[in-house]
């Protein structure tokens, strides 16, 4: 009875590390084989009593501009196919209901829509990157920095057959982290004032 | 008859037998009478306590620890290293079940932790990738890797980790606009361990433990859970549901002048029904009630409302039958338990825009328990009971007279209404018990 009991525990355990570990390995595979694409972005910062501190992303141009015979209603899955403008920034190409069978995209949910002005409608989505992890002691800083230097910053995203995962979160072409810790604030700070 | 007045009992028959009033034999008769009353190990209790206190301590820690994101290291040493609370706790359980320990500290304690590292390993996963605050699916995960662990150890900790866990993530769920039909499910899933632990000893610790939260989440995840596409069907469900833990606790736990810790059904039962009760004597919940009102906005399901009717239903069939054996068992008359009765006839009134009937009905309603339970006080010469019916009728007397809704006119009749209630159930009462002198 011990020993079956035991192997069913054995089982339960290798399932309780097989979920993290699964999570763990799709994302790695993501991160080092998906093609990058780079969001240019707008942080705040809640604190979230599970996972530490974040800053809360929130995606530029996160509309979709379609004809407005596509039905829309909220809560409805799609997938929203992504493209890259002349600058090299990444953005929301079409939005459709089928699975879409080559480039880049992602699957989530309509939030709402409405009609505009020349007989368009414009669908919000719910955008599943909206958080980026940092240390506590940073991410207030790094809101801080960022709404100062918000037309410099953008977020990139590796996406691997509509799967996609957080990257980095670059300020002035460096990562965030290296900006807040190389002390390049004041340094800025300065070169922005003799810039004037 | 009570516990304490059985230990009483058996303290006294020694006595009995040395002063010859009654013999050796007549002595082990009352006591085989009796049985044995099973004492608690508190020893044990403590242990069981602090350890799984320790455990719980420990786990929380580790999450704050890993909850502050270790920028320093490298992706592949945080990966490595989120893993690693889960693996300590499975290695703590996986020795705890070799080694057979049946102590409940070890089993609580290591179960508790092993519980709160999975979570603890998701999130720190979830703050390496940066994926998305989705309390809901991380909710969900979390409480069902855990679930095995009531049985493997046959715990109880985190069974009832698991019920407060299952509603949160109802309560979230919910709050997005989403349906939380599966909830049932989930709270399925640990009805055999509580059934096992209530079969072999119903008044163990562990058991009280189990009901005490059993009764208490449900109040919270009923609520919640329901789709509420027929407004107004709490009023039916809740007063159902604590009819049922009120007669429950009556037909099966015997828990008659048990302690208040010792009776958890009783205690929220009871303490539910007039809460309810109460609030049913404003005209508010009998407002905008009924088919005629039906939702069908998006932020309603039409499809999960379907189980809306169906624990309306279920709820009222299970009080039905369990009144008519609690009067079988009892032959009292169970008038606090007609509440979900009153409030099936009330809701169909206050569909049909005759609210005020309710508010009266239900007014009328704690009136009458209020006098019924005095007179079972004095009845039964129980001071408790007495001082019980007072408190319902004076609340009721206070809510009454500052009730800004009714007008002077309409307060002034029904106080003397009740005034002249009083009056005759006095009279009645008194009578009564001259006539049994």
């Amino acid at each position: 009875m011990k020993k079956k009991l035991l192997a069913v525990f054995i089982v339960i355990a290798v399932i309780q590390l097989a979920i993290p570990l699964s999570m763990i390995i799709r994302r790695e595979i993501t991160l080092s084989r998906g093609e990058v694409y780079k969001f240019q972005v707008e942080p705040v910062d809640p604190y979230d009593p599970f996972r530490g501190r974040y800053v809360d992303v929130r995606l530029k141009n996160d509309a979709l501009i379609v004809s407005k015979d596509f039905e829309s209603r909220p809560g409805q899955k799609v997938f929203v196919t992504l493209d890259k403008d002349q600058k090299g920034y990444a953005k929301f190409a079409g939005i459709q209901l089928e699975k879409p069978k080559q480039g880049n995209y992602f699957a989530t949910k309509i939030l709402y829509s409405f009609e505009d002005d020349y007989g368009k409608q414009e669908i919000h989505v719910e955008i599943p990157f909206d958080r980026y992890y940092m240390e506590e002691k940073l991410a207030p800083k790094a809101e801080q920095v960022y709404r100062e230097e918000i037309d410099n910053a953008y977020l990139t995203i590796r996406f691997l057959k509509g799967f996609g995962v957080v990257e980095q979160l670059f300020i002035n072409e460096m990562p965030i982290e290296d900006y807040l810790l190389t002390g390049r604030i004041k340094f800025n700070k300065i070169f922005a004032k003799t810039d004037l | 008859m009570r516990k304490d007045d059985i230990r009483w009992l058996y303290q006294e028959l020694p006595i009995w037998e040395e002063k010859g009033i009654i013999t050796k034999e007549q002595s082990e008769k009352i006591h085989s009478y009796y049985g044995e009353v099973e004492e608690r190990n508190w020893l044990q209790f403590a242990l069981a306590i602090f350890g799984t206190l320790g455990a719980i301590l420990i786990g929380a820690g580790i999450i704050l620890l890993i909850a502050k994101n270790w920028d320093e290291l490298s992706r592949p040493v945080r990966t490595l290293l989120s893993l690693m609370p889960t693996l300590i706790g499975q290695i703590i359980v996986g020795w705890v079940i070799y080694t057979g320990k049946e102590s409940a500290a070890w089993r609580e304690g290591s179960g508790i932790f092993l519980f709160l590292t999975v979570g603890s390993s998701i999130a720190l996963i979830g703050q390496t990738y940066h994926i998305p605050g989705n309390m809901g699916s991380f909710l969900l995960t979390w409480m069902l890797l855990g679930l095995p662990l009531v049985y493997t150890l046959s715990a109880s900790l985190p069974a009832i980790f698991y019920l407060i866990g299952i509603t949160a993530w109802a309560g979230y769920i919910q709050s997005e606009g989403g349906q939380v039909l599966l909830f049932w499910l989930l709270a399925a899933l640990v009805i055999p361990h509580v059934w096992k632990n209530l079969s072999s000893n119903i008044s163990s610790n562990r058991s009280i433990f189990l009901c005490w939260t059993i009764g208490l989440t449900f109040c919270f995840s009923l609520g919640i859970t329901l789709e509420k596409v027929l407004p107004g069907l709490w009023i039916i469900v809740y007063t159902s549901y604590f009819s049922i833990l009120y007669v429950v606790s009556k037909v099966f736990f015997d828990d008659d002048g048990e302690a208040f810790w010792d009776s958890p059904f009783k205690v929220i039962g009871i303490s539910g029904i007039f809460v309810i009760a109460f609030l049913l004597t404003y005209e508010w919940p009998w407002r905008h009630i009924g088919w005629q009102h039906y939702r069908d906005s998006i932020y309603y399901n039409q499809w999960a409302g379907i189980m809306d009717y169906l624990i309306t239903i279920l709820f009222l069939t299970a009080v039905t039958y369990l009144v008519f054996l609690y009067q079988k068992k009892e032959r009292s008359k169970p008038i606090y338990v007609m509440a979900p009765f009153l409030a099936l006839i009330c809701y169909l009134l206050s569909s049909l825009n005759l609210s005020g009937y309710s508010v009266f009905l239900f007014n009328l309603f704690i009136f009458v328990a209020g006098i019924y339970t005095i007179r079972t006080g004095i009845k039964e010469r129980h001071i408790g009971s007495t001082n019980g019916g007072m408190l319902l009728i004076t609340a009721l007397i206070v809510l009454r007279f500052f009730d800004m809704d009714l007008s002077f006119y309409i307060r002034g009749l029904a106080f003397i209404f009740i005034g002249i209630g009083f009056l005759v159930s006095n009279y009645l009462v008194t009578r009564n018990i001259r006539e049994e002198r």
